[in-house]
């Protein structure tokens, strides 16, 4: 059972100040509560003592490599979300940054929202209330009691077409290719077939309000 | 600079014509000597003849003796003939004493013609054409070795100057094989004295080389750590500012909207220093550009959406549609021609993506319907696609196509735009679909 909180508790480990006590108050802005430290070895300490729901990890430290720091968290079997921040350059960076472990990946400068949508997703999957109901139009999905409502009634979805309807709703604005829509119906342990995509889309479509979704020719799907 | 032919074949070229010349000289030289010499062994040999028949009393009456054709002789004794070879009706009297050339019979003779104190008179000759002949078959003989000669000193000439030529060769072969990625010093297996200087000036040029782009990588690394983090800083400030206090939005929000400019020429200074094809660190491997075309798309969207945009993705899915790229070039790529798209068109505005698989390439094409374009146009657009770095303009777009045109030519590609269906620009590009080693390149 996952425990639900009110309000997330980040370590931000940054060792430039001005940008820490910057995203520091977007996050708090954000009503999320935030610690800051600048060594490598005190994160690591602290995802230890178990204080924190989320980490915020710049990969340029003073004392130790950020991905080094991902490392040792993950060989001690800490299971702690952590989103890394990076100014360098390098593709590869971010590559190794996910395999090391890491949740999500974010190249500075970044925008604010994108920071905290990506806190959002996290926080949505760490089971919190408070991001646990999203709503579009008249669309209302509640992601911890798996519900949907349209116009304030009920309505019953598939199990699939929930799973479809909340990765769009949970990026409004963006498309989710049917790749990632067959991907994340693949982690719920079904076997997809080439259309199984189209004929849930198109189900959903019925007990929604028109023009909803919106299909995007040859690249997916998107809730506007 | 004039380009030479090949110095391997320069030399045996050179070489041979100078033997050949030389033996030639030789080998006429030694004719006109031993046939000089050969026909005053003759002349020797034609006077002693004579002077023995002018000795011996022959007193017979004139009785022919047959000698070879090639020669005759006549002995008289006052106007009487006592011997003689070689019937003739020629007044050989008049002919003069000593050495001459006669015609008898319609052929030339070379004649002696001696007499003595008590009117005996000899005549000895000589066919004078064969003569010649025998002469002249004798020195071609000795001179046949000179001859034979020739092809077998090219032979070893050519042997020769390709054992000489050898370690030129490995230059050669190690120049056209040097990697301008890795840098790596030239090394000579076989080398001489006068190469080391052309050596030693390579390599260290290749080192310098090796540690200005080094250098250049640090620098590269060392500017983005440097201009991303106060930009951050900058742009984590104006957001948090606006968002705690509304009212300043409208002095604050012109400051983002710079710092966003900023932030994108930084960015593409500095994937323009990465991409150039010079330069370029990357390797091409087989990817199936299908997802990345969404992905990019993806990303793209909530900007569309901005302008209310429409975009669209065409493609087969029952081919292949897999390319050698880098698929962080090919991201960079879609993202600036989608972005160029989006900034030029107004609002509502339609975008087509398409990928065309054909045999030998794979064509990717961002159309819009931005303003009508005409032929003018889309020559000054071309223009300034091709004037690559020199073109900047406000908003630094001049960067992303800058940064395009990189991005094609690593990929051995072509560029072409003009006016698409849609009514406005259609940029289209075509790669090889063979590997980049296979030297594949689209006329």
């Amino acid at each position: 059972m996952l425990q639900i909180k009110d309000s997330m508790h980040i370590l931000l480990v940054e060792d430039e100040l001005e940008l820490a006590r910057g995203i520091q108050t977007s996050l708090r802005l954000g009503h999320y509560a935030v610690s800051h430290i600048v060594q490598g070895k005190e994160a690591i300490l602290a995802a230890e003592s178990g204080d924190c729901d989320l980490m915020v990890l710049d990969l340029g430290l003073p004392d130790m490599d950020g991905l080094e720091v991902l490392k040792v968290i993950r060989a001690k079997k800490i299971a702690l979300p952590i989103i890394i921040l990076t100014a360098r350059d390098n593709v590869d960076d971010k590559i190794k940054g996910l395999d090391a472990g890491a949740d999500d990946y974010l190249a500075k400068p970044f925008a604010v929202d994108e920071l905290l949508a990506r806190v959002r997703v996290i926080e949505r999957r760490l089971g919190n209330a408070q991001t646990a109901i999203i709503t579009k139009d008249s669309v209302t999905i509640n992601t911890q009691t798996h519900t949907v409502t349209v116009a304030n009634s009920p309505v019953t979805l598939a199990k699939k077409e929930y799973m479809i309807l909340r990765a769009l709703l949970e990026r409004i604005g963006h498309i989710i290719s049917k790749s990632q829509l067959e991907s994340a119906l693949y982690a719920w342990g079904d076997e997809i077939a080439s259309n199984t995509i189209e004929v849930h889309i198109h189900n959903l479509r019925k007990k929604l309000p028109p023009n909803f979704i919106t299909t995007i020719r040859g690249v997916g799907y998107s809730i506007q | 600079m004039h380009v030479m032919q090949s110095l391997r074949t320069y030399l045996t070229k050179v070489i041979t014509a100078i033997m050949v010349l030389v033996i030639s000289v030789a080998a006429y030289q030694a004719y006109q000597t031993n046939l000089s010499y050969t026909e005053q062994r003759y002349d020797a040999e034609l006077k002693t003849l004579a002077q023995l028949l002018l000795s011996v009393e022959i007193s017979a009456v004139a009785e022919q003796i047959t000698v070879d054709e090639s020669i005759l002789y006549e002995v008289w004794q006052g106007r009487t003939k006592i011997a003689s070879a070689f019937a003739n009706n020629e007044n050989t009297a008049e002919f003069p004493l000593g050495f001459s050339e006669q015609n008898i019979a319609f052929t030339r003779w070379r004649i002696f013609h001696v007499a003595n104190d008590k009117g005996k008179r000899v005549l000895v000759g000589f066919n004078s054409v064969e003569r010649f002949a025998y002469a002249d078959e004798l020195i071609s003989r000795s001179i046949v070795p000179f001859i034979v000669a020739v092809p077998l000193c090219v032979i070893a000439l050519l042997i020769a100057v390709r054992f000489a030529t050898r370690p030129l060769r490995e230059l050669e072969e190690q120049l056209l094989q040097i990697d301008f990625k890795a840098l790596k010093p030239i090394h000579l297996q076989h080398s001489f004295r006068e190469l080391r200087p052309v050596i030693n000036t390579t390599n260290g040029l290749l080192i310098k080389l090796h540690d200005s782009y080094a250098r250049e990588q640090t620098f590269s690394g060392n500017v983005a750590h440097e201009l991303r983090t106060p930009l951050a800083v900058l742009k984590i400030n104006v957001e948090n500012a606006i968002q705690q206090f509304p009212e300043t939005k409208h002095e604050l929000a012109p400051l983002g909207h710079h710092i966003d400019r900023l932030i994108n020429v930084t960015n593409q200074l500095l994937l323009l220093a990465k991409t150039h094809p010079q330069w370029y660190q990357g390797t091409l491997s087989l990817h199936s550009v299908v997802p990345q075309v969404q992905s990019v798309i993806s990303n793209m969207y909530p900007k569309l959406l901005t302008k209310r945009q429409e975009i669209e993705f065409q493609f087969d899915p029952l081919q292949s549609n897999s390319l050698h790229t880098d698929p962080h070039l090919f991201d960079l790529l879609l993202s600036n021609l989608l972005n160029n798209a989006h900034k030029y068109t107004q609002e509502a505005s339609k975008i087509e993506v398409k990928l065309n698989t054909f045999d030998q390439y794979m064509e990717l094409i961002v159309a819009d319907s931005g303003v009508l374009l005409n032929e003018q146009d889309i020559a000054k657009l071309t223009k300034r696609f091709y004037r690559g770095l020199q073109v900047q303009d406000s908003d630094g777009a001049g960067l992303g196509l800058a940064l395009i045109q990189q991005i094609v030519e690593i990929h051995n590609g072509r560029l072409q735009l003009q006016r698409s269906n849609l009514g406005g620009l259609e940029v289209s590009i075509q790669f090889p679909i063979a590997t980049l080693n296979s030297g594949a390149e689209i006329a």
